[in-house]
């Protein structure tokens, strides 16, 4: 288990000093991926850098496994941070090494004789999916392929860990997903713990258990990923929200009194945020039925996060006064989060 | 050989002496060019590690040498040579003659290639040191097996820039009694007015440097991936 503990990090800058983290505490469990969600600037690559202390932090404490690293001489310090492996937005290989030898490298002062480490390189090149690669060279590859190599060598020492600071960031979407994928299946059949490090909600969505999202330097909300996205609370985790669907093309649609979006008097217009089991509810059909409304659906998406749906609908309501009463009672009734974007 | 003496007539009676100077500075360039290669790439590593977010930060020996390279460098070569002399005998008991040479010529040349490999050194991506860091290598290990392994064309390249500027304060080194081609063509070329003599020693230098720059060339080429 990873546990920060009032983590602060501050720069000494020519311009004054620099808050990068403020007062966090986390705790990521074993085994579980945990995501840190926040736009460029939020501190988030200096908290990564606080668990294996590239960032030494300036207040507060870093427990793995229940030892305080930041107490640890540097022959500990370099032993606890093999067990950590860490991959990176631009990959960091060596340019003068093959894949062979890249990942070779961190297995040199092991134990391990020749023929182990052969065989342990050829495990790792085939759970990533890079056999045939083996002697080539870094500049020979593909984005997707490089990290691929690193993801092969952070592993090399089998670490418990394994931070990823924006290691999706520099690959296109087909590959991010590809390297998503890679990620899970070392989640899930080596037991890795994976802390991952973004700014694409694409990657969160996807395979974090739990997120935090940050914020000029503090954690400002964090939880379950499905219970976050579906009920967020901060202005930032909506924003999030918004950058991975249309929803935020209804908004600009008002503004600019787009005929789709005019209502008549009386009418509203809801943003309805369907999670987990109300998700497959008939809703509008059954809303015109017994309240005799008129509904139009302007927009609708459904999202899966870790495979739970997340429905977001954007629907006219038209009917008498009473009528529309009873109808939104009743969406509320269903636990669905309702948002009345214009009435 | 008729043609070479009918363009360079005083070669017949000074070829011998030529290979002489030839053969001291070769001798000149080797060991001065062997320790100054060890020398620079120690300081120009030692900058890099000991500066402000180095891997072994110490901000102390960091500006010192980074005052002394400078101080050094500012001494032009010809003084230089003249203020090491009394160096030069307590180290290798003498100030003049090829052996004489040697402290001043790793003097001229070690400051400059260590300022050549600093900034070879820190044209590395730092990501890279982080990644080894991060894997827990020990600075031993980031310094052999990332910095100056990853740096081996760029070393290279310095390595031949500098052994050209060797080659020209070894031929200054020929006025405190160094001898070397530098000498020779100042004592028949110049002071005797054997133009031809000039231009030999301009075409056997060209020849030297012609070498350096293709095995150099060679080594970058095999080791740019």
């Amino acid at each position: 288990m990873i546990k920060l503990e009032q983590v602060s990090k501050t720069f000494d800058t020519a311009s004054g000093n620099v808050h990068a983290v403020k007062n966090v505490s986390l705790e990521i469990q074993d085994k579980e991926i945990f995501g840190i969600i926040g736009f460029s600037g939020a501190g988030k690559s200096t908290l990564v850098r606080c668990i294996n202390l590239l960032e030494r932090p300036t207040a507060g404490r870093v427990l793995i496994d229940d030892v305080d690293i930041t107490a640890l001489d540097e022959k500990r310090l370099r032993e606890v941070r093999k067990k950590i492996g860490m991959i990176f937005q631009h990959f960091n290989l060596m340019r003068s090494r093959t894949v062979y030898q890249n990942i070779d490298f961190p297995l040199k002062k092991t134990k391990l004789t020749k023929a182990q480490r052969e065989e342990k390189i050829m495990s790792l090149l085939e759970l990533v999916g890079l056999t045939e690669k083996r002697d080539a060279y870094p500049s020979q590859l593909s984005g997707g392929q490089k990290q691929r190599v690193a993801i092969a060598r952070a592993l090399a020492n089998d670490p418990k860990v394994l931070l990823c600071d924006e290691a999706t960031s520099a690959l296109d979407p087909q590959t991010t997903q590809s390297i998503l994928k890679l990620l899970k299946k070392v989640n899930e059949d080596l037991g890795i713990t994976i802390v991952i490090i973004t700014h694409e909600m694409a990657v969160v969505k996807d395979i974090c258990d739990r997120v935090a999202i940050m914020e000029s330097g503090e954690v400002v909300e964090s939880g379950y990923t499905v219970d976050v996205f579906s009920r967020p609370k901060e202005a930032i985790t909506k924003d999030f929200i918004e950058t991975a669907s249309n929803i935020r093309k209804i908004h600009d649609l008002i503004e600019e009194d787009n005929e789709l979006t005019r209502i008549g008097s009386g009418d509203k217009m809801l943003l309805l945020t369907y999670s987990g089991t109300n998700a497959g509810e008939p809703l509008i059909s059954y809303l015109s039925k017994a309240f005799d409304i008129r509904a139009n659906i302007i927009y609708g998406n459904i999202d899966f996060l870790k495979g739970k749906p997340l429905g977001k609908l954007v629907v006219t309501l038209s009917g008498t006064p009473e009528n529309m009463k009873k109808a939104t009672d009743y969406i509320d009734s269903l636990g669905i989060e309702v948002e009345v974007i214009k009435a | 050989m008729s043609i070479l003496y009918s363009l360079a007539p005083n070669l017949e009676k000074l070829g011998g002496e030529l290979i002489k100077c030839l053969g001291q500075t070769l001798k000149m360039l080797f060991v001065s060019g062997t320790i100054s290669f060890f020398c620079g790439l120690f300081f120009g590593v030692l900058l890099i590690v000991t500066r402000r977010g180095g891997i072994l930060q110490n901000l102390v020996i960091y500006k010192f040498l980074d005052k002394a390279i400078d101080v050094i460098r500012s001494i032009p070569f010809i003084i230089l040579m003249v203020l090491l002399i009394p160096v030069s005998r307590a180290i290798v008991g003498t100030g003049s003659g090829v052996t004489g040479s040697y402290v001043a010529l790793i003097a001229g040349t070690v400051p400059f290639f260590s300022r050549q490999i600093e900034s070879v050194l820190a044209d590395l991506d730092s990501g890279l040191i982080e990644a080894s860091e991060a894997m827990g290598f020990t600075p031993a290990e980031i310094i052999f097996g990332v910095y100056l392994r990853e740096s081996v064309p760029g070393i290279v390249r310095v390595t031949m820039i500098t052994f050209v500027s060797l080659i020209g304060i070894t031929a200054m080194a020929g006025s405190i009694g160094a001898g070397g081609l530098g000498d020779f063509a100042i004592r028949y070329g110049y002071q005797m007015n054997y133009t031809d003599m000039s231009w030999v020693t301009v075409i056997i230098i060209l020849i030297i440097i012609s070498i350096i720059q293709f095995v150099g060339n060679f080594i970058i080429r095999k080791t740019t991936h």
